[in-house]
């Protein structure tokens, strides 16, 4: 009884920790794709020239940086524009995606 | 009844006919080979979609650049050099990471015909590409005649337009700097609608600029087809700030019209009056690059319709037209939406070809524009692919008044985006 209880405990526990792989996996993919925007401006190089670097961020930092956008509390009317175009999915898709980089060196 | 292709490898397929036979190698072969994507147009467009579908198929699709030149210089920020703020190499970007790093076929010919049927792009060399999906990104043609009685593509040799960068912009640029101290530098701006709706004052900002310093009495004369402008509040301002009683803006419509031009005598003749130029810029009218007209892909007006969520023509469920030469509705013509409206085109194409995932179509386009040394303005917006077009879904632009700090760092963030998008376009 017990074993047969351990047995079904570890695999909802393998389940639920392969969703939510599979959940960030498309995340990844769906901010891979929204990052099209993004790219031509912020190098996915992390070179930053006139514009600020966004890879390898806290994709917690990633996401209230871009809600300070959407209320305007930020600063600068592209973003502005483009927060506001973005939901909240969008956004942990970005920070997902960006997140997962490293700059170059 | 005559075989398509497609059926007669089915038949082959079910025959279980073997390689050898002359006819059928080729059609078999091309049955088994990787999808074929061909892009007609290197530059901004054609050269982000070739990259963003050999990069995210992963090998998976056979991707083929046409384009005639071995280095493209960009148009955007050329003004930048023209005013000497710039190098003209820094313009200059190579196709050599396109073929080494993507495993694109960069082909530097000419596109002449395609033949729909068959499926097949007829290069000037007299070689066939055969396509699976096309996409078409020729950019712009302009029409000399459209300018006033005679004006020919013999007179860009004097009055350059430069609306299609290296060369031409080199050669504005001599223009200017050999006019002769106090001379009349005239320009005319294209019609509606046009490649970079800012660009023809941006430009005159930057020329206005060289002649503070090194040419300071000369004057400036615009004679604009149209009745008002991108940006026009703002660049009025910025030119009632730097170059206070250089320039002279006239819409032609109170001058009843430019009726000749005279190259030779310097002579802008309109109802009104005559305007006599010691060097001039002049832009005709802008139509696509000839390529998509002679593909039946454009429209009366000279245009290529497309479906928003795709950028598929609406002509040829095979072809796709991107950059200027579409009919992008709300996106103005500019290389930001270019290389935007490659991404949607690239993701559709692979969907098609390999089922990968499509989402929904999202564009953007931002055009900077520099009125004098770090005084920088932007206009720009988000789009989504409505049921019949692209529809904007929020705008944005610079306001009079700002402070200098905020126009520096508008500046200094088009100089980070022209570093950004040319890595994005070719590597």
């Amino acid at each position: 009884m017990q074993y047969h209880t351990f047995t079904m405990l570890a695999f909802g526990l393998a389940l639920s920790v392969a969703s939510s792989a599979v959940r960030a996996d498309e995340k990844v993919e769906y901010g891979q794709y929204l990052s099209g925007s993004c790219v031509t401006c912020h190098q996915l190089s992390g070179a930053d020239n006139g514009i600020p670097a966004i890879v390898g961020w806290d994709k917690e930092a990633f996401v209230e940086v871009l809600n300070s956008y959407k209320t305007k509390e930020r600063e600068n009317k592209a973003m502005q524009v483009i927060a506001v175009g973005l939901s909240k999915e969008e956004m942990e898709a970005l920070a997902a995606y960006f997140g997962s980089l490293k700059p170059k060196e | 009844m005559k075989l398509t292709r497609r059926e007669f490898n089915a038949a082959a397929g079910a025959a279980g006919l073997t390689l050898g036979l002359g006819t059928a190698t080729q059609v078999f072969g091309a049955s088994h080979s990787k999808p074929k994507v061909v892009v007609i147009g290197g530059g901004t467009g054609g050269a982000t979609a070739a990259r963003y579908i050999a990069k995210d198929s992963k090998g998976g699709i056979e991707v083929t650049l046409i384009e005639p030149t071995k280095r493209y210089y960009t148009c955007y920020f050329s003004n930048l050099y023209i005013g000497g703020l710039r190098d003209y190499e820094s313009l200059g970007h190579s196709y050599d990471k396109l073929a080494s790093e993507y495993g694109i076929n960069v082909v530097h010919d000419w596109a002449v015909t395609v033949d729909r049927k068959k499926k097949v792009v007829v290069l000037g060399s007299g070689s066939m590409v055969p396509y699976d999906k096309l996409i078409v990104s020729p950019g712009i043609d302009l029409k000399f005649e459209s300018v006033a009685e005679g004006y020919s593509l013999a007179d860009q040799a004097i009055f350059p337009h430069a609306w299609k960068s290296g060369t031409q912009a080199k050669l504005l640029k001599a223009k200017i700097e050999g006019m002769k101290q106090g001379g009349t530098f005239l320009m005319v701006p294209p019609p509606n609608p046009f490649r970079c709706p800012p660009g023809p004052y941006e430009r005159i900002s930057m020329i206005a600029n060289y002649f503070k310093k090194n040419n300071p009495k000369a004057k400036i004369i615009i004679l604009d087809p149209k009745d008002k402008f991108s940006k026009m509040g703002l660049f009025q301002d910025g030119w009632e700030r730097h170059y206070k009683g250089m320039i002279d803006w006239q819409p032609l419509s109170s001058l009843g019209g430019l009726k000749s031009v005279d190259t030779a005598n310097g002579e802008f003749k309109t109802d009104l009056d005559t305007f006599k130029a010691d060097a001039a810029c002049v832009i005709p009218a802008n139509t696509s690059g000839q390529i998509a007209k002679t593909a039946g892909l454009a429209n009366d007006k000279g245009w290529c319709p497309i479906d928003p969520a795709s950028m598929k023509s609406k002509v040829d469920g095979d072809i796709y037209v991107i950059g200027d030469a579409s009919v992008a509705s709300a996106m103005p013509k500019s290389g930001f939406s270019a290389n935007s409206q490659a991404k949607v085109c690239a993701m559709a194409v692979r969907g098609e070809l390999t089922k990968s995932k499509v989402f929904p179509a999202k564009f953007a386009n931002t055009c900077w524009s520099l009125i004098a040394p770090d005084d920088g303005i932007k206009v720009g917006a988000t789009y989504k692919a409505g049921a019949k077009k692209i529809e904007p879904t929020a705008k944005f632009i610079s306001k009079n008044g700002e402070d200098a700090d905020l126009r520096k760092a508008t500046y200094e963030e088009s100089v980070g985006w022209y570093d950004g998008i040319t890595k994005d376009i070719f590597g």
